[in-house]
């Protein structure tokens, strides 16, 4: 899975978990999104069922549009079988998906450790 | 939050673009980098992108339906205290009053719906006028 070459996230395996990255510190970029949301959909075929971490600690910014894309991630994790968290969310980032009631959809977690440790557990 | 009439603002952008998303997002990274760079914190940085994305992106796909021949005027004011923008599209308006609320368990994996609300959050006083097809928004540095 780490050989895998993206053009908006970087991707690696903790204890069986996939970490991904963004490689936009601002997620604002429409051509961009689109790119993200191809490459996220490619990601959950990889492995089955997924189980996923997505790592918030590079971003500044994440727009509606970005959230959209993170939406229909956790959809299709869901539908095979597997588990997506989130973990470093600064705090703007963090009331995002708490002003939208979003944070009752994804469980997030404060620390990539954590989120690993949830997921191990399951 | 009444600008004062006298004030000069610090920083100010008047512009009508066409619709188009990637157009847009250059005006509204520049804004974002004039914020910072007037010393504004990070927290109220986020709050004016996502106000500015979020009604931009709104007037370009809602609002003017990705019409080529429609623009969105754009009118952005940075003071010492207060940030002030109005964001005006060609369509045919909504009522903002009147939007399905995205929180709700039904909406809530929904991939739209979400801009009238964030907008609403991350600034302190949001107008709409024109049938929906104007919004003005102030944010307190």
């Amino acid at each position: 899975m780490g050989h895998k070459h993206y053009q908006c996230i970087r991707t690696q395996d903790v204890d069986g978990v996939t970490v991904v990255h963004f490689l936009d510190d601002k997620v604002m970029d429409p051509a961009r999104i689109e790119q993200l949301g191809s490459e996220l959909n490619t990601l959950t075929d990889e492995s089955l069922p997924p189980k996923l971490i997505v790592n918030f600690s590079d971003v500044k910014f994440f727009s509606s549009a970005a959230i959209n894309k993170l939406i229909v991630l956790e959809k299709r994790v869901k539908e095979k079988g597997g588990q997506t968290r989130l973990s470093n969310l600064r705090p703007e980032v963090r009331d995002l998906f708490g002003f939208t009631h979003l944070d009752s959809l994804f469980r997030i977690h404060d620390s990539q450790e954590d989120a690993v440790l949830d997921l191990k557990q399951k | 939050m009444k600008s004062n009439q006298e004030e000069i603002a610090r920083w100010e952008l008047h512009q009508e673009i066409p619709s188009d998303t990637r157009v847009a997002c250059e005006l509204i990274r520049s804004v974002v980098s004039t914020v910072e760079e007037l010393g504004w914190d990070q927290a109220a940085t986020f709050a004016v992108h996502m106000a500015m994305e979020e009604a931009v992106m709104n007037s370009i796909k809602h609002g003017n339906r990705r019409d080529p021949s429609k623009f969105v005027k754009i009118d952005v004011q940075i003071f010492a205290e207060h940030f002030v923008a109005t964001i005006c599209d060609e369509g045919e308006g909504f009522d903002p009053d009147n939007v399905p609320d995205p929180r709700c368990d039904e909406n809530l994996e929904l991939c739209s719906g979400r801009g009238v609300l964030l907008i609403r959050q991350f600034m302190d006083e949001v107008v709409y006028d024109q049938q929906g097809r104007r919004v003005t928004m102030r944010k307190r540095k």
